[in-house]
């Protein structure tokens, strides 16, 4: 025969696995959405704008580049971010292809154009008056010097319009 | 009642006077007193828990943080907090809250439903007043925290009541704890906790939701059996849960363990209308969850859920320099598996 006591025992430790399953699916779940708010809140920040070729033509020229300043990241780490490829003209004609160059720190340090990735890539269509959100990472290398990086980014609508990328790089933990 | 929880009791108490007050100030202004102040101050003013904003409060202070500049987000937690007690009162139909007549019951149901959407609007002035509180990055991130609470919050009340319409009786625990994960102490525990930190000048983890969690749905196991037991502090309608047949704990546990004619009974009961169900029906029922060790399996299950809560505080908390906070949130995993109200 089971003891009372131990059956008691054993719902309290069913309660508490359960429990702890639970908080396993939505600790993930909030993460991920507060990412979300903080890659937003760093856009809206940085007020950064690409505007495509056929956004450039009704405007009449070339803008001042702004910058986008990616919160800081430890060696080994990733920066995130996003930017807004704005298209109020008629769609562009071929996809829209984003590059990204070395960024280099005050001190002489760099980080390689291979670390810089956007998503989506190319950017197959954007709709006549739409925006589109691309998300830019930037792979800060394990044993990468602490510093601000320098560098930009490059649209194949408007090459001659780039938006300047900061990536701050944090002390390594040790 | 022991020194340590008239402690907790008195400091929830006193949070709750200074949040209430905060949230007061919104209802302010050129607004129809008699269709929407008062009716939109009456719960305010009775005498409730005030848990969220005393968590937000308490962990904003317990992280280093100034509590003032945490009045607006417990304003706004305590604000949301009633909109969701009034609707729930019409969505439940029920009689009695705090001991009082519900707002429909006072006010009437159209009266009660557009003072529900009144008290989230103010709840968003709340939050807006953080701009100036606490700038705008910050404002902005915790306007994210809350979208982020009160979808869940919708999410979870949708799936209660098509628990309840659908007839559901396949249910096992693991549901049940989603659902109230999703339905009460998302807004209840984890998020109160997480402002707070945030406001403290701390990042929110893993830590604070696992402490939230097992705080929250050791409230919410606790709340379904007073609903059962509660004595003359309990100010909701005795066996209420039964008669609207909601998926608690206890009816989980007597639908696995019931014999075949009393499966059977229950089963006919849940399929009738909410008013169909006499009082001996539901009385029927409450005997039989005595009977089965029912209520002893929720009290337990929930025992085992506050006992981890108090190991959880230690991984969220225990870093900090002790505290009046840290200590007044230590105690209330214990308050909240044993009070009476």
């Amino acid at each position: 025969m089971i003891r009372p006591e131990r059956l008691a025992g054993d719902v309290q430790v069913y309660g508490a696995l359960s429990a702890a399953s639970v908080v396993a699916r939505y600790a993930a779940k909030v993460e991920e959405a507060m990412a979300a708010v903080a890659e937003e809140e760093s856009a809206a920040i940085a007020a950064m704008t690409l505007l495509a070729r056929q956004a450039l033509r009704p405007l009449g020229g070339l803008r001042r580049p702004e910058r986008l300043v990616l919160p800081a990241a430890a060696p080994g780490g990733i920066g995130v971010g996003s930017l807004w490829l704005h298209l109020p003209g008629p769609p562009a004609e071929a996809p829209v292809e984003l590059t990204g160059s070395d960024l280099a720190s005050g001190a002489g340090a760099v980080i390689p154009a291979s670390a810089v990735r956007f998503s989506p890539r190319p950017v197959e269509t954007v709709p006549a008056g739409s925006r589109q959100e691309i998300r830019i990472s930037v792979e800060v290398p394990a044993g990468q010097p602490a510093g601000r990086y320098h560098g930009w980014v490059f649209a194949s609508a408007c090459p001659e319009s780039p938006l300047a990328v900061v990536q701050p790089v944090a002390e390594e933990k040790r | 009642m022991t020194t340590t929880r008239r402690a907790t009791e008195a400091r929830l108490e006193e949070y709750g006077r200074r949040a209430r007050r905060e949230a007061l100030t919104y209802l302010d202004g050129d607004v129809d007193a008699e269709h929407l102040r008062d009716p939109a101050a009456d719960y305010l003013l009775r005498p409730g828990k005030t848990l969220r904003p005393a968590l937000c409060l308490s962990t904003c202070g317990a992280f280093g943080g100034e509590v003032d500049r945490a009045l607006p987000t417990a304003a706004a937690l305590e604000l949301f907090h009633t909109a969701f007690l009034v609707h729930d009162d019409v969505e439940d139909d029920s009689d009695l809250r705090r001991g009082l007549p519900t707002l429909h019951r006072r006010y009437g149901q159209a009266v009660a439903v557009n003072t529900g959407d009144a008290l989230i609007v103010f709840g968003l002035a709340a939050l807006d007043d953080n701009r100036r509180v606490l700038g705008r990055r910050l404002a902005a991130r915790l306007v994210g925290e809350f979208q982020f609470m009160a979808r869940h919050t919708v999410e979870g009340q949708a799936m209660e009541l098509g628990w309840q319409r659908g007839g559901r009786l396949d249910l096992t625990p693991d549901d049940y704890l989603d659902l109230i994960m999703k339905k009460t102490c998302w807004y209840t525990t984890v998020l109160p906790l997480r402002a707070g930190a945030l406001i403290g000048g701390h990042r929110p983890d893993t830590a604070l939701v696992r402490f939230g969690f097992f705080l929250g749905a050791a409230f919410q196991i606790r709340d379904d059996v007073l609903n059962l037991t509660g004595g003359a502090r309990y100010g909701k309608e005795i066996l209420g849960d039964i008669r609207e047949g909601k998926r608690t704990l206890m009816l989980i546990h007597l639908l696995t363990v019931a014999r075949r004619a009393e499966r059977q009974r229950l089963e006919r009961f849940l399929r009738l209308p909410p008013g169909q169900r006499t009082a001996a029906m539901v009385e029927d029922v409450a005997g039989m969850m005595h009977a089965h060790g029912s209520i002893g399996f929720a009290e337990e299950f929930g025992r085992g859920i506050a006992r981890s809560a108090s190991m959880a505080f230690e991984e969220a908390f225990g870093h900090l320099p002790d505290s009046p906070e840290k200590r007044f949130i230590a105690d209330l995993a214990d308050y909240m598996v044993e009070r009476d109200r």
